[in-house]
């Protein structure tokens, strides 16, 4: 065969393969599935379904039930949308849908439900659902939070009133009202059927309201609570220049509850109450104390509110409906927050000072009825109590203290405590030493030695200038004048002793037995001493011990002499008097309860007021 | 089937320029149709058809198909031997329509074989020629897989799958023919023996074996079956004693 034939033959094979390659099988066979005719829609029937007819009020998260059957179709899913976005869907004729409250948020919504069913054609459609019958039903739904929360209390007309949040929905029976009066114990306080309860057997006692919202076929949902706590009126004392004490209590909140206030009160020691004024009008609020109540006393105060409604008065717990003003001493308060006054001491014509709380040394003005300096410092990390104690000048113009942990002296003016100068004397008084220190004005004290004796030191040029004592015999300084010049020494009996710089000279001595019943240097008197021997009263000249004058003093005691006014306060049970210093006539007499010889309840005279320590005020008129 | 294709072009023009005297060559082209087994297919069918939630049905299930073949043959006297290449297809469908919709899930598989095959003539005096013959041979399978759903105007459902498959066969083929002048008409009937059970392996973008849901096994074609075509021939160079 020749080249150009079998060329000829291999294109013929070529184009051969391409032709029968490109017949590949195919068919045009199809199967035309038969169809039912539509049969229409269904009737769905809900089995059950826990909703309501038209509104849901959703309080919590709630569980709906459902089941449906259906006529005809099958019923191929239900879906549930909240604002028409799909919530869930249940490929099932029942299920349970949660309506998750926690999710929603409070106001308006709607819930949807959607139900499809088969179309009963038997389509291809039908078969997957692309095909079918829907059902649809909406309901509003309203969404309520922050219900069960603390409410607000206000008072109308003088009685307790609070609202909450309303529930507006169908199935409202009624709100309850419980108030809650011990340990699971709740009465029921009422009922309403709006959103506001008025309790006019509320007088402020403190209590504890609930409120329960109650519904048709439900259980009570706990709707809120008001916690209250006591609003008593509050008593309180008071006293005026005139020394005219009263006791007032403020006018109560809840006065429409009120049926009668009572007031009682008891003297310290002794809690006999004693009812003093009953009264039901709410603005008849205050009380004059008797003349039986004298300066200085300490009592007890109690109001009774007595409610009109008695419902939840029980007198076995009548404390729940009384206030009360414990231990409150009689007197016009110079300390208001009702603290004793420690150590009073007269510190010039007008002033004294006291130790407050034993961390600050205070100055107080008689005229001015206030605090006019008050020094207090920090502690180096040990004691609390930076104050304990101090010793004045007899003039009351210098003072000395301790302070604590390093126990050096401070030394200070009274007119300007924070111009105060640190002296350690360990070196004469011994290590630790917590002595007293007695000044003068004229910057001197005595320090005791650490054994007998004592030195007389100057604070000017910070050196002992003397010497005093006999280590055999326990001999120590007493007090030293406002000049620095005079000494009372515990040396075998009472001296006195000249500082004569550094020698000393006794000029006047007493043995143990006998000793007088006061004696003091003169405050504004440098070369002046007074002495009371329990009958006579006498000013004695420093320098011969001669008396300057003297009058009968019989009382019990001496309790403080303010020589800048020239008047001395003594005491006779039962008796505060006030004398002329001059000749011991009389000026006052305050009629009292108590033993100001007792430290706890001590008494001293400025100006024309006797301070007590229990932080309380005598005004001489 | 390129490599078939190749094999078949480069021996077409190996001959192209090779002298062969006292032979005679002849090219013969057939056409004609076949069963095939295709058991294991059947059987996939059947999972697909239950895996669907609506009835459907298989509308054709790989029935005989039209096949056609070329060869080239050389003849030295009563013996002859040669190449030859067939091509054949065959497939099925599982079908569902009504007015909302149609599912269909078609299967198609071609088949390229190609192999050599040696036989002889037998003598008789008539005008015509019986011959006997063997063949063997490897045939590529490919399949087209193609499954869509379409409900009421909108697509659910395209899914596309490719496969081939390589598996040797041999079979006996009988041929009757009448020649006229250098041209050969005849008919020729065989049996095609699929010798191996190839599994069916994605190609291009799909990946995997093709198995039986059902059985967990592996799915090849069957082209095991009947052969049957008619032929018509040309014969280059000596003409027959």
């Amino acid at each position: 065969m020749s080249r150009p034939g079998f060329l000829i033959l291999s294109l013929f094979a070529f184009f051969s393969f391409f032709l029968i390659s490109s017949c590949e099988f195919e068919t045009g066979k199809v199967w035309d599935r038969p169809v039912e005719p539509d049969p229409g829609p269904p009737v769905v029937t809900p089995v059950y379904l826990d909703l309501e007819e038209d509104t849901i009020w959703l309080l919590y998260e709630r569980e709906v039930s459902f089941r449906f059957i259906s006529s005809m179709q099958d019923i191929r899913g239900v879906e549930f949308l909240i604002d028409g976005t799909l919530s869930n869907s249940y490929l099932s004729d029942e299920g349970v849908y949660i309506l998750d409250h926690a999710s929603l948020q409070e106001g308006i919504h709607s819930l949807q439900i959607d139900l499809v069913t088969s179309s009963g054609t038997g389509s291809l459609a039908d078969i997957i659902g692309a095909e079918g019958y829907v059902f649809s039903r909406s309901w509003v739904l309203y969404v309520i939070k922050d219900y069960n929360t603390r409410l607000e209390a206000t008072v109308k007309e003088g009685c307790l009133s609070f609202s909450w949040k309303d529930y507006p929905a169908s199935d409202f029976v009624e709100f309850i009202i419980y108030r809650e009066l011990g340990y699971n114990n709740r009465v029921k306080a009422g009922r309403s059927k709006t959103a506001r309860f008025t309790d006019c057997s509320y007088v402020g006692e403190g209590a504890q309201y609930y409120v329960e919202m109650t519904r048709k076929e439900a259980d009570p949902v706990p709707w809120g609570y008001l916690s209250l706590e006591r609003e008593l009126p509050a008593l309180r004392f008071s006293a005026t220049k005139q020394n005219e004490y009263t006791v007032s209590w403020s006018r109560s909140k809840y006065y429409g509850a009120v049926a009668s206030f009572i007031f009682s009160m008891s003297s310290i020691p002794g809690w006999d109450y004693v009812s003093v004024k009953v009264t039901d009008d709410p603005d008849d609020n205050s009380l004059i104390l008797p003349s039986s109540v004298l300066f200085a006393d300490r009592m007890n105060y109690r109001l009774l509110v007595v409610p009109e409604n008695r419902d939840f008065y029980n007198l076995l717990d009548r404390s729940r409906f009384e206030t009360d003003l414990y231990d409150t001493e009689t007197g016009f308060r110079f300390r208001p927050d009702g603290m004793n006054a420690y150590q009073p001491e007269q510190a010039g014509p007008d002033e004294f000072l006291y130790i407050s709380g034993c961390d600050s040394l205070v100055r107080y003005s008689v005229s001015l009825e206030r605090v006019t300096e008050k020094l207090g410092y920090t502690p180096s990390g040990c004691s609390m109590c930076n104050f304990i104690s101090y010793e004045i000048s007899p003039s009351g113009r210098n003072l000395s203290s301790r302070f604590d942990c390093d126990f050096d002296l401070m030394v200070t003016g009274s007119g300007n405590l924070e111009d105060y100068s640190r002296y350690d004397l360990q070196s004469l008084s011994g290590q630790w030493s917590n002595s007293k220190v007695p000044v003068s004005d004229a910057g001197t004290g005595m320090v005791s030695a650490p054994n007998s004796g004592f030195y007389v030191y100057d604070f000017v040029s910070s050196s002992a200038k003397g010497y005093y004592g006999n280590e055999s015999s326990g001999t120590a300084g007493l007090s030293i004048s406002s000049d620095g010049r005079y000494l009372f020494v515990n040396d075998d009996g009472l001296r006195l002793v000249r500082f004569d710089d550094p020698g000393f000279t006794t000029i006047w001595s007493k043995p143990d037995y006998g000793l007088p019943d006061y004696f003091k240097f003169h405050g504004t008197d440098p070369d002046g001493l007074v002495m009371w021997d329990g009958a006579r009263f006498s000013k004695i000249n420093c320098a011969d011990f001669s008396e300057e004058y003297g009058f009968q003093l019989t009382d019990d005691a001496i309790l403080h002499i303010d020589y800048y006014n020239g008047r001395m306060l003594s005491f006779t049970e039962g008796h505060l008097f006030v004398k002329n210093l001059s000749d011991g006539s009389l000026i006052e007499d305050i009629h009292i309860n108590i033993d100001p010889t007792n430290w706890f309840y001590r008494c001293i005279l400025v100006n024309n007021a006797v301070i007590c320590i229990t932080g309380v005020m005598y005004f001489i008129n | 089937m390129r490599p078939y294709f190749l094999i078949l072009l480069t021996t077409a023009l190996i001959l192209s320029v090779t002298e062969l005297p006292a032979q005679n060559l002849s090219f013969t082209l057939g056409a004609g149709t076949g069963t095939y087994g295709m058991k294991e297919l059947k059987e996939l069918n059947r999972v697909f058809q239950q895996a669907v939630p609506f009835e459907t049905r298989i509308v054709s299930d790989f029935p005989p198909f039209l096949n056609y073949s070329a060869s080239i043959r050389v003849q030295d006297d009563k013996a002859f031997y040669g190449i030859f290449y067939s091509f054949q297809t065959t497939g099925s469908r599982i079908s569902a329509r009504d007015y909302s919709g149609e599912y269909v899930l078609d299967m198609i598989l071609t088949g390229n074989a190609a192999g050599v095959s040696a036989g002889f003539i037998i003598p008789s005096g008539g005008r015509l020629n019986y011959s006997v013959s063997a063949v063997y041979g490897v045939i590529l399978t490919r399949l087209k897989l193609n499954e869509s759903f379409n409900v009421t105007g909108t697509e659910i459902l395209n899914t596309r799958f490719r496969a081939s498959a390589k598996d040797p066969f041999a079979g006996p083929v009988i041929t009757i023919s009448c020649p006229v002048r250098n041209f050969d008409f005849g008919v020729s009937a065989g049996y095609l023996f699929q010798i191996t059970r190839g599994r069916l392996t994605g190609t291009g973008d799909y990946e995997g074996i093709l198995t039986n849901p059902s059985t967990g096994g592996e799915v090849g074609a069957g082209w095991s079956g009947f052969r049957a075509e008619l032929t018509a021939g040309v014969r280059f160079g000596k003409k027959d004693e």
